[in-house]
């Protein structure tokens, strides 16, 4: 039986921890982790890493410091996991990397250099080489024309360019919200905003991303 | 080239995009989308707008995620997590220190706790007060109440008009001392006899007091510290204190009019700066602990 957890994991429990954490939710794994038992937080890892490095990644725009900033959020996450007092865990948690996000973006301001996945960017500067993880962007749907496909990509690569544009916290709530589709509330709480807060960041990130679509290609049209 | 449509664009209220974000997520009450909608009926350029955002959180909300780099589960190393939080404490503690400091702050610039000056109603008062803490003879604690308005009548006539010194006329009976006078009084009278008596103080009063002078109007706070710290005793205040009122002939020495001497009447508190600084002490060190504890 595979644990519903580990579906954005690329990793493989053993057939005996499986059945071992299949029965335990994630409220208990949180009481057993704030015990100390790295297990249990280990657990909780697999189950949210690729959200928290997918956040990481779209707010920093480079693999090693999405890395970086990941692996930090989760060491900070289980040292601080005793002031956890319920709630969404989820979001707790992208309030950590956000946080990390945030601290690697002031440090790379102070401190501007130039990353080796950069080095490694090609002439026509896709987003794929630039970010170094690979988005996947040319991945086509079966119904899906090549040249729609193609398209598609464009305006993905186009969209990535974009949010680079924005101010962080502008980007931070566009990736929570429209790309790891989390709700006013859930964003909100994630970012430690105001409601009032989160949906006027949301609507002028929107506005500017458009506009820098509308400005940078064709892609965007009338349906 | 001017635009009428580009100088409408700018001149659009900056909520629009609120309006089109808020319509997208379908979040407007119905009155407020019934609005929107005809005005995106009237407007070309609002409708294409909203399309394109429309469009552009279609796309974002289909944007493949990345596959890991690698795994980020933490070693057993780790250990166990911090300690019970004591944030909020830190908080908690911060923020009573902080209205601690704002509350004495408050206290000392409003001047409730602060040395008072007398006014021209207190300053007889004061003066009596600082007599009585000169004097503590019996003689001294008998002083009839009329004796304000008898030491400023004699006060008036022992101001010479030209500035001279002058001395007082003596009064057949016994009165008590002008009250005003008793601190100048107390100060030249054991300057002059410290001088008659070879430069030692005598404890017991002297037979002839010596004539006190106007040449020294000294009434305030200052002369009379000075006084003290020529190490002078209660006892020998007293003492000298007492003479006039047993020896009529006494000269009366001028005095400033009392109502423009301030005179202090309550101590310095110094305690509610302490306070203060220990308090805003407090609040910073537990504002920087509770920080770096996050």
């Amino acid at each position: 039986m595979t644990n519903a957890l580990f579906r954005h994991s690329s990793f493989v429990p053993s057939r005996q921890d499986a059945l071992k954490w299949d029965y335990m939710d994630e409220p208990a794994l949180i009481r057993s982790a704030q015990r100390g038992d790295i297990d249990a937080f280990n657990t909780l890892v697999l189950a949210y890493q690729a959200q928290v490095y997918n956040v990481a990644l779209r707010i920093m725009d480079d693999s090693a410091a999405a890395s970086d900033a990941t692996q930090e959020a989760f060491i900070s996450a289980y040292k601080g996991l005793r002031n956890f007092r319920g709630g969404s865990f989820k979001s707790w948690l992208l309030r950590t990397v956000t946080n990390a996000c945030y601290d690697a973006l002031r440090y790379a301001k102070r401190r501007p250099s130039t990353s080796l996945d950069a080095l490694g960017e090609t002439q026509d500067g896709t987003a794929e080489d630039a970010n170094g993880a690979g988005f996947d962007e040319f991945v086509a749907s079966e119904a899906e024309s090549p040249a729609a496909a193609t398209e598609r990509a464009e305006l993905r690569r186009a969209i990535n360019a974009g949010l680079q544009q924005l101010p962080p916290d502008q980007r931070i709530v566009f990736v929570l919200s429209d790309i790891q589709g989390m709700s006013y509330e859930e964003v909100a709480d994630a970012m430690q905003s105001s409601l009032g807060t989160v949906k006027s960041r949301l609507s002028r990130a929107r506005a500017k991303l458009r506009d820098y679509l509308l400005t940078q290609t064709e892609l965007l049209h009338e349906p | 080239m001017f635009s009428l449509k580009s100088w409408l664009n700018r001149q659009r209220p900056p909520d629009d995009d609120e309006q089109i974000s808020a319509y997208i997520d379908g979040v407007l009450d119905s009155a407020a989308r019934k609005v929107f909608e005809a005005r995106m009926s009237a407007e070309p350029d609002l409708r294409r707008r909203v399309d394109a955002t429309r469009q552009l959180v279609q796309t974002a909300a289909q944007l493949p995620p990345a596959s890991l780099p690698r795994n980020f589960t933490l070693p057993a190393s780790m250990g166990k997590p911090s300690a019970a939080p004591t944030t909020l404490w830190w908080r908690v503690g911060s923020a009573v220190a902080a209205a601690v400091f704002v509350f004495a702050v408050g206290l000392d610039i409003s001047g409730v706790m602060t040395p008072r000056t007398a006014g021209p109603v207190a300053a007889p008062q004061a003066a009596k007060s600082l007599a009585y803490q000169a004097t503590s003879a019996p003689a001294a604690t008998s002083i009839p109440q009329t004796e304000s308005a008898a030491s400023s009548e004699m006060a008036a006539n022992a101001v010479a008009p030209s500035g001279t010194p002058q001395a007082a006329e003596p009064t057949p009976e016994v009165t008590p001392a002008p009250l005003m006078m008793s601190a100048a009084a107390v100060t030249d009278t054991i300057t002059d006899t410290t001088q008659a008596h070879g430069g030692g103080i005598v404890s017991e009063p002297t037979e002839t007091p010596p004539a006190i002078s106007a040449k020294q109007p000294v009434t305030d706070t200052a002369e009379i510290g000075v006084a003290d710290s020529a190490g002078v005793t209660q006892t020998q205040r007293s003492a000298v204190q007492a003479e006039p009122s047993a020896t009529p002939e006494m000269p009366v020495v001028a005095a400033a009019p009392p109502a423009e001497q301030p005179v202090p009447v309550a101590p310095e508190t110094p305690w509610l700066r302490i306070v203060a600084g220990l308090a805003l002490l407090i609040a910073v060190g537990a504002g920087i602990t509770g920080w770096a504890r996050r």
